[in-house]
């Protein structure tokens, strides 16, 4: 019964948490995304809007309006584990769009205006390396690695399967004729076998004898196999059973063509074959993509679009895309010719560009999407540039100046200036409601009482100054993306500020933990010192010599300030603690695969040591390293492999943010003592786990003296696992094979009763007479996890939330209070005055407490933390395959208003109050007199 | 002030007065017997209002005192909960002692008279009264907990550690 009282109280809570209708969109914003296309089919259709339909590297299939590059509809599909594998194929006819995906297992059948699933199959239960499809009138042949299935369009069970020999590395359709053949060329086979494939039956025709060097220079062009190696090209004709081998002297990089016309492009010209493989035109210069359409071909540079006829090479059209240095080269293009040319482009850096040319006039981009934000690596909030007058402020008491007078007259001076500020700013706004008013002459008051509330929350929150704002809480977002692409997002609507492309010979750092690519960033230099800019930096290496670069930039405007490429491989790169005095600039700390240490930029005055933690993935060794930062000398202080065994693989180390802010050194117990927390700032958790005997350790170790401080094995348990290291606290999440669900577990670490409970600094070097107490508890989780991250908010005093990621699309906030380790498990009536809330092994998800209602992110890869200039706010960057932002406040809005707080009725109410007991006032004095005398 | 702030003398006589002229006085009365009389009753009320005073300015002393107890009891039954009328209790069982404390010269000055004499004693035991009373709040609210006398109320105020040595965990890259 007292649960259930719990419960509801619980969900009272979270309601409160829960945001209105009215407010959907007003402080989140959510960017959606398709991915880098690795192919684009123009949907032209004779009623609605034109569309593209796209399938991309991260396996989403979706339709783009060719009009405006809104997308109409997306489908997630699922994701490659690996990703040589086969992507997405598809193929549409008027009304569905028929796919295989899965890595080549399943069949799906989408309706094309709305993207609804209208059939699926499962294939196979294997996965495939290879699969291709193709549709006739009435039937679709799939084939993938081992079979090849045909079906009837309007029945979702194949007519026939016919399975493949063993070893098939390459089999694709090709539309002859009057018939479907399929190709398929078997491992270390000297032929390629040609089936003729129809609803009846399958069966190999005939066998084209000829060696295939590598498969994956083989490509379909028309009813032709064509394979490239070097410079010779080899015609395969399906028809005939013939081969034919040319040679072009050139050393291809692409083939392509139609039925009609062979394409052949190399490093330095482009060539054109027709009938009989006859050359018809050689266009020199260094093209980077080129696409068929109808009689022309479309060649694309970095800086040029070439159109060119097929019949004689002849060229149509040339352009210059302005700002070639900024542009980065075309890695595909898709055309479609009808009256003019609609070209789609997609860069190196994963920008889609639509392109109109008009033949004989011009060329238009209509529209771009920036689609590397799929791929963010890392994130950060930087604070805007303070304000003209917040500026003066600073200057005023910046001075060291004491006379009287000066000051004064400065405190004058800066008044002033606010007051002509305000002055400007109020005019302004006068000017955009009368001009609003003006525009919309005579629609009733509603409307224009809207017009004025929109007038001015767009001028406060898009048009306003771009500077920082009362509360602190409009930031500016950078983010770092796999592709090479580093954006500056305004964080009020998500609104690309800058951009700038790392350059073609970017390849992301390799962890070793995770093996994953990442792209670190550090913001060396917050816009805190007015006077001069920020500064932020990336690391990344060079493809060609793996050399390190750092680029460093000016966060707010994105312009790039310097790039210096490292004499050798990065093996490690830190923010340094230590602050350069002159510069304000934290400096890096560069270790190099040689043993090199180097700081970036270069300081001279630098003492003390720094510990990192050094952890060889494959031998199972931890270990601590002392850098003396003057003498730039490594020291290992410690090492061991701290208990694992044989068969645990270490899959993640998590330190602390350096420079985290914990309010609020301890628990308050319910006799009203304290239980200090053990907040070690050089704690380190390693996460391990035995895949043999399924057991998921924890370890907290000590850097700088390598004393374990705790270490967990969770039995039964398996990936994946989810780590938030902070405070004295980790939350982790974990597959319970025992249980079969997803379990939650947290470690809460407080310093032994009899221990000093205050200290100046924290030393770990000094020993403690008592281990930390350690308090775990572990609660079911009804959903998967994706992603962790908790909340982080400017003093630490907010009770931080644990968002996790669910695999369903919503962000679920979690309070510490609710995953706690401390949780009574019968609460007694001090314990409920003191509103703590007893353990339920479950924890409860309300919908209520999805910080994204119904904006759902897929995906998600991470949630990025920051403050806000409010105790109570915390912002939120989520992402994955969207981009979801939103401002987060876990304790509730407990210093600011409401929003719905009615400013004019209090203070009408108010003035009405004061105004009525003066006039009362009055009037009993008159009443009183006129009684006396009476 | 003294009980007997005013008198009528009918012994007293002077020219102008009514009563000077026996013929006046009604049959049976004799002015001279009279005050014989009235003599003999205000030496016995003298006394009586000496004893009264005194009394008085004795259940004045120690009412605090006694109603201790009746406090005791009502903060009992007001219970340890921290809402609005335990609240209004308390803070009324703290504020009368105190207010009562500030003006102990003013409750005791109708109370003088020469049979008290000096009044010290009483005020003495009227003020350890009321501040047994005060007492008695104080640890009513501290059983309601909200005196600030245990480390959780000063935990706010205990600063973050700094730290003595510095340490990276980061991720290495091949």
């Amino acid at each position: 019964m007292t649960r259930l009282i719990w419960l509801l109280w619980l969900t009272l809570i979270s309601g409160s948490l829960a945001i209105f209708e009215d407010q959907v969109g007003k402080l989140d914003w959510r960017k959606e995304l398709v991915g880098c296309p690795n192919n684009v089919v123009f949907d032209k259709v004779e009623r609605g809007s034109d569309r593209i339909i796209l399938t991309t590297d991260e396996d989403i299939l979706s339709a783009l309006s060719l009009n405006t590059g809104e997308i109409a509809w997306r489908r997630i599909l699922e994701k490659r584990t690996n990703p040589s594998y086969t992507p997405v194929v598809s193929t549409s006819d008027q009304d569905y769009i028929y796919t295989v995906s899965d890595e080549g297992r399943s069949i799906r059948v989408f309706r094309k205006a709305d993207g609804v699933l209208n059939w699926q199959y499962l294939l196979d239960e294997e996965k495939s390396e290879i699969a291709d499809i193709i549709t006739t009138s009435t039937n679709i042949f799939v084939t993938n690695s081992r079979k090849i299935a045909i079906f009837e369009k309007n029945r979702e069970t194949p007519i026939g399967v016919h399975n493949l020999p063993a070893g098939v590395r390459f089999s694709k359709f090709v539309r002859s004729a009057d018939e479907i053949l399929n190709l398929v060329i078997r491992e270390n086979s000297q032929s390629i076998d040609v089936r003729s494939v129809s609803p009846e039956n399958v069966e190999v025709v005939r066998s084209i004898q000829g060696n295939v060097k590598n498969i994956e220079k083989c490509e379909i062009v028309g009813e032709n196999l064509v394979c490239y190696h070097s410079d010779s090209l080899t015609v395969f004709n399906v028809q005939s059973g013939t081969s034919k081998d040319i040679s072009t002297a050139l050393t291809i990089t692409q083939i392509g063509g139609n039925s009609k016309y062979l394409i052949v492009r190399s490093q330095s010209s482009v060539k054109i074959y027709g009938e009989n493989l006859l050359e018809v035109a050689k266009i020199d210069g260094k093209y980077d993509a080129f696409s068929l359409s109808n009689d022309y071909l479309i060649l694309a540079s970095k800086g040029e679009i070439r159109v060119v006829s097929l019949q004689n090479g002849n060229v149509l059209f040339k352009t210059n895309l302005a700002s070639s240095e900024t542009r980065v080269s075309p890695r595909r293009i898709y055309a479609s010719s009808t009256k003019d040319i609609e070209l789609i482009v997609i860069g190196e850096d994963c920008k889609i560009e639509m392109i109109v040319i008009e033949i004989g006039k011009q060329a238009i981009i209509e529209w771009k999407r920036e689609e590397s934000l799929m791929r963010i690596s890392a994130v950060e909030m930087v604070d805007l540039p303070l304000s003209e007058s917040q500026q003066l402020i600073e200057d005023e008491f910046d001075e060291q100046q004491h006379n009287i007078i000066s000051a004064f007259i400065r405190r004058i001076v800066v008044q002033i200036g606010q007051i002509r500020r305000w002055a400007i700013r109020s005019v302004e706004q006068l000017f955009a409601i009368t001009a609003t008013f003006s525009s919309k002459n005579g629609n009733g008051f509603s409307d224009f009482v809207k017009s004025v509330k929109q007038s001015a929350s767009t001028s406060f929150s898009k048009d306003g100054p771009f500077e920082r704002d009362l509360f602190n809480i409009r930031k500016l977002i950078i983010v770092s993306t796999l592709d090479g692409v580093i954006f500056g997002l305004d964080s009020a609507g998500g609104d690309i500020l800058w951009r700038f492309y790392l350059g073609e010979n970017f390849s992301p750092l390799k962890s070793e933990i995770s093996g994953n690519s990442q792209l670190p960033l550090f913001v060396q230099r917050t816009t805190a010192h007015y006077q001069l800019n920020g500064q932020a930096s990336v690391i990344f290496s060079d493809s060609v010599t793996s050399n390190g670069i750092i680029v460093s930039f000016n966060p707010i405007t994105g312009e790039i300030v310097s790039r210096e490429v490292l004499g050798g491989k990065i093996k490690r790169v830190s923010l340094l603690p230590n602050i350069d005095k002159s510069t304000h600039v934290h400096p890096l700390i560069i270790l190099q695969t040689n043993g090199a240490i180097k700081y970036f930029p270069e300081i001279e005055e630098v003492q003390g040591s720094l510990h990192m933690l050094d952890v060889e993935k494959d031998n199972r060794i931890v270990g601590g390293l002392k850098i003396n930062l003057a003498k730039k000398t490594i020291k290992k202080v410690w090492s061991g492999n701290l208990g694992l065994s044989q068969n645990d693989q270490i899959i993640a180390i998590k330190g602390k943010p350096y420079n985290q802010k914990v309010h609020s050194q301890g628990r308050v117990l319910i006799d009203r003592n304290v239980q200090y927390k053990y907040i070690n700032p050089n704690l380190a958790a390693i996460a391990a786990i035995n895949p043999t005997s399924q057991i998921l350790t924890i370890i907290l170790v000590d850097v700088v003296s390598g004393q374990i401080v705790h270490s967990a094995s969770i039995g039964k348990a398996a990936g994946p696992v989810h780590f938030v290291h902070s405070e004295n606290w980790l939350a982790y999440s974990y597959w319970s094979e025992k249980g079969r669900r997803t379990e939650l577990g947290i470690i809460e670490l407080y310093e032994s009763s009899d221990s000093p409970s205050q200290k100046e600094t924290f030393n770990s070097l000094i020993p403690t007479e008592h281990a930390p107490v350690v308090m775990t508890q572990a609660y079911i989780y009804a959903n998967g996890v994706e992603a962790m991250s908790v909340s982080e908010t400017e003093q630490g005093l907010t009770t931080r939330s644990i968002l996790l990621a669910l695999p369903c699309g919503n962000i679920h906030e979690v309070s510490k209070r609710i995953l706690d380790a401390t949780r009574p498990f019968e609460v007694t009536q001090a314990m409920r005055e003191e509103m703590i809330i007893g353990y339920m092994p479950e924890i409860p998800i309300a919908t209520e407490e999805m910080i994204n209602y119904n904006q759902t992110i897929h995906r998600v890869r991470g949630i990025k933390a920051a403050p806000a200039g409010l105790e109570s706010t915390s912002l939120v960057l989520a992402y994955g395959t969207d981009l979801f932002f939103t401002r987060l406040t876990p304790s509730g809005t407990f210093d600011i208003l409401k929003d719905d707080f009615d400013h004019v009725l209090i203070s009408l109410v108010l003035t009405a109050l004061v105004v009525g007991s003066y006039v009362a006032k009055r009037w009993a004095r008159a009443n009183a007199l006129a009684a006396q005398w009476a | 002030m003294s009980l007997s702030q005013w008198k009528l003398d009918y012994s007293h006589s002077s020219r102008n007065c009514r009563t000077s002229d026996n013929s006046f006085n009604p049959p049976g009365f004799y002015s001279t017997s009279a005050a014989i009389q009235h003599n003999i009753e205000n030496e016995n009320s003298a006394n009586q209002q000496e004893h009264l005073a005194r009394k008085r300015a004795w259940d004045t002393a120690i009412g605090p005192v006694k109603s201790l107890p009746m406090n005791m009891f009502m903060m009992y039954m007001a219970g340890g909960g921290v809402s609005i009328f335990p609240i209004m209790m308390v803070g009324m069982m703290l504020w009368r002692p105190f207010k009562t404390l500030l003006s102990v010269n003013t409750i005791f000055k109708p109370l003088e008279s020469p049979a008290t004499g000096s009044m010290i004693l009483h005020k003495i035991i009227f003020v350890l009264g009321n501040i047994g009373a005060i007492c008695l709040g104080v640890y009513k609210v501290h059983t309601m907990g909200l005196l600030p006398n245990t480390p959780s109320d000063w935990l706010e105020f205990i600063p973050q550690a700094g730290r003595a040595q510095y340490s990276i965990v980061d991720d290495t890259y091949f």
